[in-house]
């Protein structure tokens, strides 16, 4: 499918503000100008901007503590993002929850998490809802090739498929988890033919390439919120930083970061949209520039505000409060 | 622009001090945002630490001396 010029500039824009926001971060931390822990996504904003601009807003986002991307691709506000990474009260959890819980149901934003495999079952749940409700809207669960290999992931993709939920399995395979490359955890080659065991479409995308994954999902997106049921789409792409921030890479070759560099999805997006006359220089330098702006502007609101005081500790946490003594 | 201030970084996530180790650009002396300006020691790893701003650096910390995370060891001024 051919996408328009301006759909082709929205993911551009889409995916350098990905990056300027993450590169900021390790920025930030690595000079010591601020302290937040985080899970750099540099290198796969291909696949996020891809959700951005296929997902509608009242379809919803289930994601993990490597969501900078897909938080933003979703429409997530970037004050509420660094606000909850720097534990502050504009955060989207009031600053109480952290980089692993940010969370914006008015986004459609149901839900981060640090637990390897969680988030399958919770998008089932909502998928399920929506079905049930006789909604439109689909799931889309977005998490790494470590997930695949858990129990909660086997029970969520077989529900799914079972009951023909709306939800689009998202794989953002990053060759990696933690430190363990994904050929030592798993017999098959590609997580894609995992999906064949659920009887459900498994395809496997450059998830470098935005307008393959676009295609990929809109198929997936189209078939759930039509009552066909679940897809797992396999997002082939890399992570620059490694784990977390701070990760040394000595378990990468060098060899393969250097070729997963030059790969990069940013500046290859960008030289297609030269190539193809979508965009001149000028116009991609200042969506560049307009991205680095929002980022710094975003980052000095937040670097503002307060932290949350003593007496969040407990709202949000029962429906009638315990005090805790303090 | 305000000064900015050096300050030891959390560059991995289970570090909560570390050890300056050298001054890689004398008090005094222009640095340019991004060049590597001092280096620290955490869990046995030396890591070079790059300016987070451009303009003249002005040392309080001591070499040899471990800090906590965050703490301000000098200043660059534009
Ligand atoms: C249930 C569970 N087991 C182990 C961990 C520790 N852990 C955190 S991230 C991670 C690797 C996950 O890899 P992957 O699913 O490929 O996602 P990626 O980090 O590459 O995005 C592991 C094992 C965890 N957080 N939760
Ligand atoms: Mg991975």
């Amino acid at each position: 499918m051919t996408r328009s010029a301006e759909v082709q500039r929205r993911i551009y824009a889409l995916m350098v503000l990905m990056k300027a926001a993450d590169d900021r971060l390790s920025k930030g931390i690595g000079t010591g100008e601020f302290i937040c822990v985080y899970w750099p996504s540099r290198g796969q904003e291909a696949i996020a901007a891809a959700m951005g601009i296929s997902l509608r807003r009242d379809d919803q986002l289930v994601t993990t503590y490597r969501g900078l991307h897909d938080l933003i691709g979703k429409g997530v506000p970037l004050e509420e993002i660094y606000g909850e990474m720097m534990g502050r009260t504009l955060g989207a959890s009031r600053g109480k929850g952290g980089t692993m819980h940010i969370a914006n149901p008015e986004a459609g934003v149901m839900l981060s998490t640090g637990i390897v495999g969680a988030g399958p079952p919770v998008g089932v749940g909502l998928a399920m809802a929506a079905k049930r409700k006789g909604l439109d809207r689909v799931t889309v669960v977005s998490f790494g090739v470590g997930a695949t290999t858990t129990g909660s992931f086997h029970e969520a993709a077989n529900m799914a498929a079972l009951w023909d939920l709306p939800v689009v399995f998202v794989c953002q395979n990053n060759l990696y988890a933690e430190m363990t490359p994904t050929r030592d955890t798993m017999k098959l080659e590609h997580v894609a033919d995992r999906a064949a065991g659920y009887g459900m479409p498994g395809v496997r995308v450059d998830g470098n390439d935005p307008l393959a994954v676009a295609t990929a999902l809109d198929e997936a997106l189209n078939k759930a919120r039509h009552g066909d049921g679940p897809t797992f789409v396999e997002c082939v792409t890399f992570r620059f930083r490694g784990h977390y921030f701070g990760d040394r890479m000595r378990y990468i070759p060098k060899d393969q970061l250097d070729s997963a560099l030059a790969a990069d999805p940013v500046p290859r997006f960008r030289a297609h949209l030269l190539d193809t006359g979508v965009a001149t220089d000028e116009e991609l330098t200042r969506v560049e520039a307009v991205a680095a702006q929002q980022v710094e502007t975003a980052l000095q609101t937040v670097m503002s505000a307060d932290a949350p005081s003593i007496d969040e500790l407990d709202r949000d946490v029962y429906a009638t409060p315990i005090r805790f003594p303090v | 622009m305000a000064d900015f201030v050096v300050r030891i970084p959390r560059v991995s996530v289970a570090v909560s001090e570390a050890e300056l180790v050298e001054l890689l650009v004398d008090g005094g002396q222009h640095v340019e945002e991004g060049a590597p300006i001092y280096v620290i020691a955490t869990e046995k790893v030396e890591q070079e630490i790059e300016a987070g701003a451009s303009g003249t650096v002005q040392w309080t910390g001591e070499v040899g001396t471990t800090y906590d995370i965050g703490a301000p060891i000098g200043v660059i001024t534009a």
